[in-house]
């Protein structure tokens, strides 16, 4: 056999093996599938409701939203019993949200997230919130806005310039396995038009949905646990004349710092928060003509959310929900923390709360 | 020297009475009697290679010094034929080789095995007159380029390259062609050792016909199985001298307008001489684009594949509609699509490169947005497919060096087969064989890839970037030039002259 020959056998026989290797590579052609981009998981009458959006790409620039829904008695087979509907195979791959109807939330989520988790097609970024009525009802009242992902960009939007946290899957991992704190999720509801609305947050116990903070809650959980540079805030004022005055406050930048004064088996915190603050409208009765009187609106502005923070940090000891994660901070600044102990306590915690709020020269006042 | 059993006229070892006898079966051939008075002279020549107005002026001067006086011999002659060059009683095989380059033999009587000269009579028809640059254009800079003629390129360099230190060596390469080639250096700057190599290899070389430089190029390469240039190849002037100062050896053949300079690295193929005649941050910025052109010509159909194929997760969700729609219709898999599109593209760059630049032009229009538009609306392939294989196309031809540019658009076919096999794994794979296979080239026994793979930190001022003449004053030290220093950078003159009274 000739030099040469041996050489083309050398080469053809990784050339044919790539070839045999191109049949077993399962493909997934992007317009031959059919793209999940929002999901949901609801509870009915004791049988399980799944729910997915499905875009069809037939029209430039424009999505047709097809609704899929199937019911099963168990939280696993979702992708199986709703590929019977389908004309292309169902990959999720690109899912952007996972909605969880109320009831459902209210008896644990814990199973669908270890199953998302597990799963390496499920995206870390995918969002996960919680539904006042049901997922199927809130995806089906966005199914007229030609945009697969209106729940996800209404999320992402309201947690970038608003009150509401955007949790995506790692987050809510985070917070679920991690020692010392409870999860949040976007609470989305329906307004009187049956339109759907980040309606506040749903906390959560564990893996169950125990309270839902709404209003001024939102932002006083997004003031106490992390930097911040939006949200508004609505502080009413004293009634001088009788009839109620208001001021809408904006928030240009707040950052929270924590002290853990006594770690022991009754905790105590120090929450300073320090906060730069600009008037977006006040009432027209009111005037800030001089320094005093801004200093005097600090102060009110500061008792104020003082008195919302404190507030909301013992409606969370009611609870025995950590959502903020002072445990998390006490294992962090002492050794040999001990959860249960902690937790124990966690009711007759002592948090003393002081903010510092610096008014922003803005346009109403000169 | 058997070669290969065809008998070459030059390995005989004849007498010139053989060569003539050899050369006379063509009829272009001729011997023209000369009588003077006393002798009788005879000429032999090939009259399709000289100067018949030259031999004009030579029959002239020699018929005017016959008539004043009598001498017969062939020396007195021809001390009045008005041309340099004559050689006297050249041996057979002299004669053998001169007569084709435009020589013609002169003996008394019909006797060629006496005494004997050799009159250079060469004619330089047929060659072009411009040399304007016009494969590697440039916007600013001299457009100075070679032509086919070996002299006047030779006379191109010495006009910008005026020092005794140029040499140039002259090989007979071609056992049919003898084809001069000149291989050029500045003595004290390059290599000695890349001198030699480069003499060697050229010594080397059995082949017949020399066409053109770049044949030489492949012959001498250290490397064969390879789809890069491992020599600069280059017609233009001042690339030429800047690979001479720098430290590279040039080389040439008779007939070609085309010289290849090495030791050669990755990135000579990536440099144009406008770097240097643009501000050093205008060409450090054109030259990133460059780079960066070839890159994403390498790479973008084949990512299409496997995104299209493979990875939809990682679509953008702002891109992901536009993307399904475009190939909503589309009846390929995104590998056809891509190959069907690819060799399109291929297909007109080849078709465009054998026609007449006035049909090419309507080639183009009739190819690029005909067939383009037609494509799509028959939905054979998707509208956003043809934005990034045109564009692909067009980064392509962003190299300067035309060789460089082929190798990449070749090397798009394996990496896009390889991204429909094995997806983004499969380009990653494509990406680690490219890069061994760079990093084990080698340029007249120098790393390809020189200066990142082996490092040198002090090269890389003039690689990515082209830094300020300030900085550059040094040649590259991977050449291991002769001497380092080109020039010595002066301190830069900041002072201001108009708040000076």
């Amino acid at each position: 056999m000739s030099r040469a020959w041996k050489k083309v056998r050398r080469g053809a026989a990784p050339a044919l093996l790539t070839l045999a290797l191109c049949g077993c590579g399962s493909s997934q052609i992007v317009d031959r599938i059919s793209l999940v981009q929002t999901a949901g998981y609801d509870r009915q009458e004791g049988k399980i409701v799944t729910s997915m959006l499905i875009g069809e790409y037939t029209e430039q620039d424009k999505t047709k939203v097809k609704l899929l829904e199937t019911d099963s008695y168990n939280s696993f087979d979702m992708v199986p019993l709703l590929n019977r509907q389908t004309n292309k195979p169902i990959e999720y791959g690109q899912m952007k949200l996972m909605l969880f109807g109320k009831a459902y939330a209210e008896h644990g989520i814990s199973h669908v997230l270890k199953m998302l988790s597990r799963d390496v097609k499920v995206q870390n970024r995918c969002l996960l919130a919680v539904a006042d009525t049901s997922a199927r009802e809130t995806m089906a009242a966005t199914a007229d806005s030609d945009d697969t992902l209106f729940l996800t960009n209404m999320i992402e939007q309201n947690s970038r310039t608003a009150e509401l946290p955007g949790k995506n899957l790692q987050e809510v991992m985070y917070g679920y396995y991690g020692e010392g704190r409870d999860f949040y999720l976007p609470y989305i509801t329906m307004n009187s038009h049956r339109r759907p609305q980040a309606g506040g947050i749903a906390l959560f116990k564990e893996d169950r949905l125990v309270a839902v903070a709404k209003g001024a809650e939102m932002l006083y959980l997004k003031l106490l646990s992390e930097k911040t540079r939006a949200g508004m805030l609505l502080v009413p004022l004293e009634a001088k004349g009788g009839s109620d005055q208001y001021l809408l406050l904006r928030i240009l930048n707040s950052r929270p710092s924590w002290t853990l004064r006594t770690g022991g088996p009754a905790p105590s915190f120090k929450i300073a928060l320090h906060m730069t603050v600009g008037i977006k409208s006040i009432s027209d009765s009111i005037k800030i003509e001089d320094v005093s009187q801004a200093a005097q609106m600090e102060r009110t502005i500061e008792r104020f959310i003082e008195n919302g923070l404190s507030e909301f940090i013992a409606k969370c000891q009611k609870l025995r929900i950590d959502p903020a994660g002072f445990g998390d901070y006490a294992r962090t600044h002492r050794r040999h923390w001990d959860s249960e102990a902690f937790y124990a306590a966690y009711p007759t915690m002592k948090t003393e709360v002081r903010v510092r709020a610096k008014l922003m020269q803005s346009g109403t006042i000169d | 020297m058997g070669n290969g059993g065809i008998d070459l006229p030059e390995q005989k070892r004849d007498s010139r009475t053989d060569i003539l006898d050899s050369c006379k079966r063509s009829v272009d051939f001729v011997t023209t009697p000369l009588s003077t008075g006393k002798l009788e002279f005879s000429f032999s020549y090939y009259k399709t290679l000289i100067d018949e107005e030259a031999l004009g002026h030579l029959l002239h001067a020699l018929q005017a010094s016959t008539q004043a006086k009598e001498s017969g011999d062939l020396n007195s002659l021809l001390a009045h034929a008005p041309m340099d060059g004559i050689e006297l009683d050249p041996d057979p095989q002299r004669v053998r080789k001169l007569i084709f380059k435009g020589y013609l033999l002169a003996y008394p009587g019909k006797d060629a095995e006496g005494e004997c000269a050799l009159i250079p009579l060469p004619a330089k028809k047929g060659l072009r007159s411009s040399n304007e640059t016009d494969m590697e254009f440039s916007v600013v800079g001299p457009k100075i380029g070679f032509i086919e003629d070996l002299d006047t390129n030779i006379h191109l360099l010495r006009a910008q390259l005026n020092t005794p230190d140029l040499l140039l060596k002259e090989i007979v390469v071609g056992s049919v062609s003898r084809s001069r080639v000149a291989m050029l250096y500045i003595d004290g700057i390059a290599n000695d050792e890349n001198v030699a190599k480069m003499e060697k290899r050229l010594r080397d070389i059995d082949f017949d016909v020399v066409f053109d430089t770049s044949q030489l190029d492949q012959i001498i390469a250290d490397n064969s199985r390879t789809p890069f240039p491992l020599f600069t190849t280059t017609e233009r002037r001042d690339r030429v001298v800047y690979a001479l100062i720098t430290g590279q050896v040039a080389v040439i053949s008779e007939g070609s307008p085309y010289f290849i300079t090495g030791p050669s690295t990755l990135f000579d193929f990536f440099l144009s001489p406008e770097d240097y005649f643009l501000p050093w941050v205008l060409g450090s910025f054109f030259r990133m684009i460059r780079i960066f052109g070839v890159i994403f010509s390498l790479f973008a159909s084949s990512f299409y594949v496997a995104l299209m194929t493979y990875h939809y997760e990682v679509i953008p969700k702002e891109l992901l509609g536009r993307l399904i729609y475009s190939r909503e219709n589309v009846p390929f898999a995104p590998f056809l699509e891509v190959l069907f599109l690819e060799i399109t593209v291929e297909f007109l760059r080849e078709a465009g490169a054998r026609l007449p630049s006035r049909i090419g032009q309507s080639l183009g229009i009739v190819g690029g947005v005909i067939l383009g538009q037609a494509a799509v609306e028959a939905s054979l392939t998707s509208n956003i497919l043809i934005i990034i294989v045109s564009l692909s196309a067009l980064t392509s031809f962003v190299t300067p060096i035309y060789k460089m540019s082929n190798a990449i658009r070749f090397l798009r076919f394996p990496i896009i087969l390889l991204a429909a096999v094995w997806g983004s794994l499969g380009i990653a794979i494509g990406v680690c064989f490219l890069l061994v296979h760079l990093s084990k080239l080698r340029s007249l026994g120098y790393p390809y890839t020189v200066p990142f793979f082996p490092v040198r930190a002090k090269d890389l001022k003039d690689s990515l970037v082209r830094s300020s003449y300030s900085v550059t004053g040094s040649r590259p030290s991977y050449l291991k030039p002769a001497s380092m220093r080109r020039y010595k950078p002066k301190a830069e003159r900041r002072a201001n002259d108009f708040d000076e009274e």
